[in-house]
């Protein structure tokens, strides 16, 4: 693998992908780590799932300096729902031996290991469980109502 | 990814598809394996004729197949005798354990006898569908709709899942049972419409003896 070759001067909100597949962003200081920035307009990877959370969860501008919900929170957030996804229904993970994926803010560029058609749901636990944090701006409704199509969507049709 | 796979499986693959939501491709290959053995195992269709060089002083022949493991010997007959009519080529010729036939005495003079043996499947192609060989495709292409009913039930008898549905599950089922009886009796008449017509007589019967009943 190359090593990695950052640009020499960078401006702020600049990104860069190193070899690995991480991708830095330059906050004015340094390069962060955990910064994903999706222009595909794909659902596929750790990082889409990331983007997506935070679109629906009105988290996008990070112009102080940092998101409402970490990164970190949101995957942690992932990591349990795929957790719950197997609970439900084990069969999802028969494609990788019954192994539940666990991912990490290093590594947004990784595939999430789960069906396509059931990628949607994963979405809605993850929107659903940042929610249910005890933060004045969360409506416990609607936190709910996202868990609760979650479990519908994996378990029913419709 | 869904993967539409390669021939013969490509067709129950997308009949199956649109039926069953939220069908993931690796359960679909599992379950498509199971009534794929279940099918082979109680229809005898899926065979292969096997050569085994038989020697003086021997009882005991391994022999393993192409594709497929062996499941029943069907026949054990020698290809030189001139009767039309393959017969055995001696009694009490048992298999005990798939893919070691015992002969119950040698021949005087070394030969070949020819094993017709009836298989079920064993490993899965790189695909992970069940691995059948080309020439064979035509059992699946022919009793398409009677596996489609077969994967149909098993898989909507699952419990908790989007296309759980005790209901249909049975309905299924019991349509894969009456096809897989009728290409059994297929396979017994060698799809010849009207061979073997006789059966005992029936009227007495505690239990139907038609071949695809």
């Amino acid at each position: 693998m190359p090593p990695m070759d950052f640009p020499p001067a960078p401006y702020k909100g600049q990104n860069y992908t190193a070899p690995s597949g991480v991708t830095y962003m330059f906050d004015g200081q340094g390069w962060t780590i955990g910064f994903y920035d999706s222009n595909t307009q794909q659902v596929s990877l750790v990082g889409d799932i990331v983007n997506q959370v935070r679109t629906l969860i009105q988290d996008t501008d990070n112009l102080s300096g940092q998101y409402r919900y970490s990164t970190d929170s949101i995957i942690t957030a992932l990591n349990q729902g795929v957790i719950d996804m197997f609970r439900l229904r084990p069969d999802l993970f028969l494609e990788v031996n019954f192994v539940v994926p666990s991912f990490s803010t290093g590594y947004l560029d990784a595939p999430l290991q789960v069906e396509q058609q059931y990628i949607p749901p994963l979405i809605y636990y993850v929107v659903g469980l940042v929610q249910a944090r005890d933060d004045e701006q969360n409506q416990d409704q609607r936190a709910f109502a996202f868990l609760k199509t979650f479990s519908q969507s994996i378990l029913a049709i419709g | 990814m869904p993967t539409v796979p390669s021939p013969p499986w490509d067709d129950i693959y997308k009949e199956v598809k649109v039926a069953m939501p939220g069908l993931t491709d690796a359960v679909f290959q599992q379950v498509s394996y199971q009534v794929w053995k279940d099918f082979a195992d109680k229809t005898n269709l899926w065979t292969e004729e096997v050569p085994i060089a038989v020697t003086p002083n021997v009882l005991t022949y391994v022999f393993t197949c192409v594709n497929g493991q062996p499941n029943r010997l069907m026949l054990l007959y020698d290809p030189a005798q001139k009767d039309p009519d393959r017969k055995w080529v001696q009694g009490n010729i048992s298999m005990m354990v798939p893919g070691t036939i015992m002969i119950s005495y040698s021949p005087s003079t070394a030969t070949t006898w020819n094993a017709v043996v009836a298989k079920i499947p064993v490993v899965r192609s790189s695909q992970n569908y069940p691995d059948i060989d080309t020439p064979s495709n035509w059992i699946v292409d022919k009793y398409r709709d009677c596996l489609v009913f077969g994967i149909m039930g098993r898989l909507q008898n699952l419990p908790a899942k989007t296309y759980s549905n005790p209901k249909l599950a049975l309905w299924n089922r019991q349509n894969y049972i009456a096809e897989r009886s009728k290409a059994r009796a297929d396979g017994q008449k060698a799809n010849v419409y009207g061979g073997q017509r006789w059966m005992y007589p029936q009227d007495f019967a505690t239990t139907g003896r038609k071949g695809w009943a």
